[in-house]
């Protein structure tokens, strides 16, 4: 190898064992997991509903790639509301601020939580002109729902 | 009659310079920026609110939008200030009674205005830019390259509102300042 390669990546070798090592499978793991208990809190919620055949709720796993972590499977949870489809969808991980993110697509719209500790799931109202994020509870997802469902 | 020969006291003119030495600082600061957020996310460190739920691909997108805005405005800030350098250096070769082709060209051109023309001469077609071209002092290649930039800083100067000229896609602010330069750089002292 040149030399100038060889310190070159001598170099960042030294940089990279100076910070803090990352776990990455860890924290895909983790991800998945919060993942599956914010479907298992959401179909908590709608219980009632469910039981009753009023709201159909189902899983489709697909596949998401992210920097560092690689490809991994995560399942979407598709809940038909009436005859209304809404999508729960895993972005990913690598999120900024958050430790991962599902998005919420009806056919209205599109609304996004956020992961903030290890089961903190919030409802991100606003970004401007300050960060609004509401903790997942029954009437938050009422509002998420009303959101991006048509009228 | 009075004509702009000067620059006015409280004119802000820009050199060519100074705006390319703008934008590459700029740039430097968005290449900056957009590495301390993906640095965030892996991390896991605070980010500013409007970056909080973007993904590394959401940041990428936002950060080449940002780019792209600076090339556009920078690609107007340029046009505009050789603009601005010709429409002076025609005042003062109009007002001076100069003896060079070119001034001479121009005075002709200048007596033939009305009034009103006279203190807002036009620049492009029909204007300025067509006497010069037209006093062969310069290799006519050179003027039709800057007015190919002229669309551009039109379509961005009145709002974007028309279809979106091709040579905005293709003029990047170097490219801009080589034409720009190039121009001025062959204008007779």
């Amino acid at each position: 190898m040149d030399q100038k390669l060889a310190d070159l990546v001598q170099k960042k070798q030294k940089q990279a064992g100076t910070g803090e090592q990352i776990d990455w499978d860890e924290r895909r793991n983790r991800y998945v997991a919060a993942v599956d208990a914010l479907y298992a809190q959401i179909e908590g919620m709608l219980a009632e509903a469910i039981g009753q055949k009023k709201v159909a709720s189902q899983k489709r796993e697909k596949h998401l790639t992210e920097s560092y972590i690689g490809t991994y499977a995560v399942n979407d949870l598709i809940l038909l509301i009436g005859d209304e489809p809404v999508r729960f969808s895993p972005r990913g991980r690598n999120i900024a601020g958050a430790e991962g993110r599902v998005d919420v697509v009806g056919e209205r719209g599109e609304a996004i939580l956020i992961l903030r500790g290890d089961a903190d799931w919030g409802f991100v109202q606003s970004r401007q002109p300050t960060l609004a994020v509401v903790p997942l509870k029954e009437e938050t997802l009422a509002e998420v729902l009303q959101l991006v469902m048509r009228d | 009659m009075p004509f702009p020969a000067v620059v006015q006291p409280s004119a802000e003119p820009q050199t060519l310079d100074e705006i390319l030495d703008w934008h590459r600082g700029i740039v430097d600061a968005l290449i900056e920026q957009r590495v301390s957020v993906q640095t965030a996310i892996r991390r896991g460190l605070a980010v500013a609110p409007r970056f909080v739920g973007m993904t590394e691909r959401d940041v990428d997108i936002h950060y080449d939008a940002q780019r792209r805005e600076l090339d556009r405005l920078t690609v107007l800030n340029l046009v505009a200030s050789a603009e601005a350098t010709i429409k002076l250096d025609y005042f003062r070769r109009v007002n001076e009674r100069l003896k060079d082709s070119l001034s001479r060209a121009y005075r002709e051109w200048h007596n033939r205005l009305s009034a009103k023309q006279r203190r807002r001469p036009d620049f492009d077609e029909r204007g300025i830019l067509d006497v010069l071209k037209g006093a062969g002092v310069m290799d006519n290649h050179i003027v039709g390259r800057y007015r190919e930039c002229l669309h551009v800083r039109h379509w961005l100067g009145h709002g974007r509102y028309w279809a979106k000229p091709a040579q905005v896609e293709q003029l990047d602010p170097d490219e801009v300042f080589d034409r720009a330069n190039k121009l001025l750089q062959a204008i007779p002292a």
